[in-house]
């Protein structure tokens, strides 16, 4: 009776949990017996879980002893159900978001059988794996009270959860964040994409450009024309790059560093990184069978993302990578957006058909079957087309992102052909989907793209996104969308809207880090962070003095440094307070 | 009626600074313990045990002691003190095994239990047995 009344609390609140409980095994070691008080008492084996002679009271001093951690926290996550008494005593004391982590679902079984839970069940939200652990509520610290005896059954798996959380909160508040990119290509950009989008979740970031190098390290190649020499200054440039890199990393502190594809960030870089316990995070932006330098990279790495999965996953853990996780491209909206083109851009930039991008084989041999239609050919690497040549633009350039975006908006019909250097045409066996088909959707403009394996898991082909499979096929559907603008433009605008959904940089960053959290990520200035909680240093000073008033101001950030008062005092104006002078004095003694 | 032997005078003295002892000891005792049982209940770490260790040897003392000032007690000629007049602290020695089992199963729940809810009266009782005592004996 008790136990299907409290079933129905537990289903309204989560049905999965709920039907795991209703199937775990009876028994299992457990017992209800009566306290001496009268309430009922649970023991696991021999051992008692609660009070044999008065589970309420000790409930109450279980409250008592964590009443600081408890007006301290902005919400609370409880280790160990138990029969609830602790938990029921602490919904009595407070009402801030309670969790409750309780992985044995026989102990659930148990206790919903054994008391009326509704309270509980309508006041908490309970669970039993690390991986249905919610982000604790922004705002303030979570407070993670154990209840000891339970925690005493699985010590390991409720540790594994605390630790979870707390990389949960840290993740929610913010964490610190040094993206390293590379001195030029494809993954450069991608840097610059990853920083903002950090950014705008609400992390802080250092973003180490090598982009600044770029010209200076391709003009090595100019500098001899002997290959070892050649070598040897790329490795010494490579070094002074990597130390510059940590130069800006140590001291800013982060968290995470985030390397992309040819970033220069070298092995003994890497190591310090680990002694100070910063997590490193790679981000392979590349084809793996093209690149191969992903073998030595990959066992470096804590975390080690691709853009292809399936065996290559396999493969990066065979080859030593710890945490390796499929991470596909994206779309910068920011960047890759809608934009109102002036009648000389739309000259300029429009045409009924459209590549942008570099002359791999592939692209030149299938692109040579277009030349009947109005089409337009922006991007380098296509010398030696004559049959092309009327249609490549700017004389073969490179052209730059706002340029692209120009294009990607200007035209009809882009076309998207995944690069080959030995394809005829469309590769069958492509398996990775390229930045360029995020970006275009993110335009909101119109894209017919070679069809790769998983391009269906981003697009409802045909809905979002039309494809392509040969020449003929192309051709075919750049007739029939050219004949139908309002199709175009719909299959265009549900495709923006999908990406602007599921494929931006900044769901990458979150399913970046949130699988780091399910894999052992822990935030390396746990400590730091805290000595920076404004709200924790106001709490310190005290709420009624002069010091504790002055720091109240600073609430809402997610950090305060004595660089920020400074900035603060200096924003102001009229007569400096007491507390304001002793910070200025402590800036001018720190220098 | 006090005796006037020499030795029955240096016993009672004995027993009287035994049981002085005893009083003294006894609520610090009972107060350690008291703790232990809460940690146990809320942080069974080394400290704890650390702890738990040396409140189980104190209580250990305490108990023999006890037996000592009984043993003294009964060699007294005049016999002024009543046979269960130490029934509550002679309690605490089957508490003992009780509390050592729980140890062995590690049901630290139980063990607070013990000492929170049997040792601790236990132990209040047998401080005022102490004082009947030695307020007998220091009357006789």
């Amino acid at each position: 009776m008790i136990f299907e009344r409290n079933m129905q609390g537990l289903e309204a609140a989560d049905t999965r949990l709920a039907e795991r409980v209703r199937n775990a095994e009876r028994g299992a070691g457990l017992s209800i017996v009566p306290s001496k008080a009268g309430p009922p008492s649970l023991k696991v084996g021999d051992a008692a879980l609660h009070s044999l002679y008065d589970p309420a009271r000790e409930a109450r001093d279980w409250a008592e002893h964590h009443r600081k951690d408890i007006e301290g926290a902005y919400s609370i996550a409880v280790l160990g159900f138990g029969l609830g008494y602790h938990v029921e005593e602490l919904l009595r004391v407070t009402d801030k978001p309670v969790t409750v982590f309780e992985p044995r679902v026989e102990i659930l079984r148990t206790a919903l059988g054994a008391r009326d839970m509704s309270a509980i069940l309508a006041g908490v939200r309970i669970a039993a794996d690390c991986d249905d652990l919610p982000a604790p509520a922004p705002g303030g610290p979570v407070a993670i009270l154990r209840h000891a005896p339970s925690v005493r059954l699985a010590p390991e798996v409720f540790e594994k959860a605390a630790g979870r959380l707390e990389a949960l909160h840290a993740a929610a508040r913010g964490l610190r964040i040094a993206v390293v990119g590379p001195f030029y290509g494809g993954s450069l950009p991608v840097a610059g994409y990853c920083a903002s989008a950090l950014r705008n979740l609400g992390h802080e970031v250092e973003f180490i450009d090598n982009g600044v190098f770029g010209e200076t390290f391709l003009s090595i190649d100019g500098i001899t024309e002997s290959a070892p020499h050649r070598d040897i200054l790329r490795l010494k440039f490579g070094e002074f790059a990597s130390e510059a890199a940590m130069a800006r990393i140590v001291p800013f502190r982060p968290d995470i560093v985030l390397v992309l594809a040819q970033a220069p960030l070298l092995a003994p870089a890497l190591d310090v990184l680990r002694e100070r316990g910063i997590a490193t995070a790679f981000w392979f932006v590349e084809d793996f069978r093209h690149m191969d330098y992903w073998r030595g990279t990959a066992p470096k790495y804590d975390y080690f993302f691709a853009i292809q999965e399936g065996g290559f996953l396999e493969r990066l853990r065979e080859a030593g990578a710890r945490n390796a996780a499929f991470l596909p491209m994206a779309a910068s909206p920011g960047v890759h957006r809608k934009v109102e083109l002036s009648p000389g851009e739309a000259e300029e930039f429009g045409s009924d058909v459209s590549f942008v991008g570099a002359g791999y084989y592939n692209r030149r041999r299938m692109f040579e079957g277009l030349v009947d239609l109005d089409f337009r050919i922006w991007g380098n690497e296509w010398g030696g087309c004559p049959n092309l040549a009327p249609f490549i633009r700017r004389g073969g350039a490179r052209v730059g992102t706002e340029d692209t975006v120009k294009i990607f908006n200007a035209s009809r019909i882009n076309v998207n052909l995944h690069s080959s250097s030995y394809h005829e045409g469309v590769n069958p066996d492509g398996d990775f989907v390229n930045p360029r088909t995020f970006e275009i959707a993110a335009c909101g403009a119109f894209q017919l793209v070679d069809h790769r394996k998983g391009l269906d898991r981003f697009f409802r082909i045909g809905e979002e996104v039309a494809c392509f499979e040969d020449l003929a096929g192309l051709r075919a559907q750049i007739a029939r969308y050219l004949a139908n603008p309002r199709e175009r433009e719909a299959v265009a605008e549900k495709g923006r809207r999908r990406v602007l959904r599921d494929h931006t940089y900044e769901r990458r960053m979150e399913e970046m880090i949130g699988f780091m959290v399910r894999n052992g990520f822990r935030p390396a200035w746990k400590e730091a962070r805290e000595r920076e909680d404004p709200g924790r240093l106001a709490a310190e000073a005290g709420p009624g003095t002069e010091l504790g008033e002055y720091l109240g101001r600073f609430a809402g950030a997610r950090s305060l440094k004595l660089k920020d008062v400074i900035a603060e005092i200096r924003s102001g104006s009229g007569d400096l307070t007491r507390v304001e002078r002793i910070f200025l004095a402590m800036k001018a003694i720190r220098g | 009626m006090a005796s006037d032997d020499p030795r029955q005078v240096e016993l009672q003295s004995r027993i009287l600074e035994g049981i002085e002892a005893a009083i003294s000891v006894v609520g610090e005792i009972d107060a350690g313990l008291l703790d232990c049982s809460k940690r146990l209940r809320l942080d069974p770490s080394n400290e704890t045990f650390t702890m738990l260790s040396a409140g189980v040897t104190n209580l250990g003392d305490l108990i023999a002691l006890v037996q000592e000032v009984r043993k003294g007690v009964d060699h007294m000629e005049s016999r002024p003190v009543p046979a269960d007049a130490f029934a509550s602290l002679e309690k605490s020695v089957d508490l003992f095994r009780e509390m050592n089992a729980a140890m062995e199963r590690k049901d630290w729940i139980s063990l607070a239990d013990l000492i929170q809810y049997e040792l601790s009266p236990v132990l209040g009782e047998g401080k005022k047995e102490f004082a009947a005592v030695r307020d007998l004996l220091a009357a006789g």
